[in-house]
């Protein structure tokens, strides 16, 4: 029981933060300020819609996920993958957010200011991105510790 | 040794995600405070200019106060490349200086070149935090910014 309460109590966190606030938000904005949010798409390339589909989808993947792992034993290899792709999707996730909707930015996104005149703005947050990656691979590294010695301490 | 091995690395988890957010956190806000800053002071940008009657080159310096608002050090430059109508570079100047929190700084651009050479100017502001690892840009193309220096 235990267990199962900690599974949907994970998985309602990404699906709270992830998939139902950005949405929400979008929608219930004054449609005046909606029209101007979905016009930074013109002015700058930036695609808030998409944004928020994409951790919508996010955050759904993310909840199942995690619900998985909890739900699994420490030792289980469903466990362990649960674990792994976790990482990895949200991983991607930071990467789309810090790219301003281009993952294969790597954190340094460009935006072209279309006003009329060429001009363009960059946001240079590499050193984040790679501090990301850095927290990918302990984690995922934890992960297969934990996974590791649980198999050995496994009763049989 | 499970749970030594498991305690390290939750360990570092831990202090990587505060240095995580106390890297972003400090330096964007440095980087936007110093940018607003800036733009509020846009009308003390000063151009300073003289132009040799006999030999036509003009000597042109641009003053741009900064002020940091922020929290940490930023590392701000301006360069300004002044271009002809064929594209080619005429003439290019760029200062940059280290400016502490709260402090106030004045970068001195100076491009020198022949009266009616420039057709346009591309201008670059870059403001960089945290020994220079976060940082936000700006750049942009202007037409014709040397009015009232005519061809011949």
């Amino acid at each position: 029981m235990r267990r199962y309460v900690k599974a949907v109590l994970s998985a309602s966190f990404y699906i709270i933060f992830l998939s139902i606030l950005p949405s929400l938000s979008l929608w219930l904005l004054p449609p005046e300020i909606k029209s101007y949010v979905l016009l930074i798409k013109d002015y700058t390339g930036i695609d808030v819609q998409f944004m928020i589909t994409v951790a919508l989808i996010v955050g759904l993947m993310l909840a199942a996920l995690s619900f998985a792992k909890n739900m699994t034993h420490e030792w289980s290899i469903m466990n362990l993958i649960a674990a792994l792709l976790s990482e990895a999707i949200g991983f991607y996730m930071s990467l789309f957010l810090l790219g301003l909707g281009n993952p294969l930015s790597m954190g340094l996104a460009k935006i072209p200011i279309n006003y009329g005149g060429g001009a363009t703005a960059a946001l240079d947050l590499r050193f984040v991105t790679l501090l990301g990656a850095v927290i990918m691979a302990v984690s995922a590294a934890k992960s297969v510790v934990n996974f590791y010695y649980a198999r050995k301490e496994r009763p049989v | 040794m499970k749970r030594k091995a498991s305690k390290i690395l939750s360990v570092t988890i831990i202090i990587l995600y505060a240095s995580l957010l106390i890297v972003s956190s400090t330096s964007l806000f440095s980087i936007s405070s110093t940018l607003v800053g800036s733009l509020e002071r846009a009308e003390d940008v000063r151009f300073d200019s003289t132009t040799n009657p006999l030999t036509g080159v003009v000597n042109l310096a641009v003053h741009v106060p900064i002020r940091n608002r922020g929290i940490v050090e930023v590392n701000v430059k301006v360069a300004v490349k002044l271009i002809s109508a064929d594209g080619t570079v005429v003439a290019e100047g760029f200062d940059s200086k280290r400016i502490g929190p709260g402090e106030t700084k004045e970068l001195l651009v100076v491009a020198t070149f022949l009266r009616g050479t420039v057709d346009g100017a591309d201008l670059a502001f870059e403001c960089r935090a945290f020994f220079d690892l976060v940082g936000l840009s700006f750049s942009m193309r202007v037409e014709t910014p040397t009015e009232g220096y005519p061809s011949p």
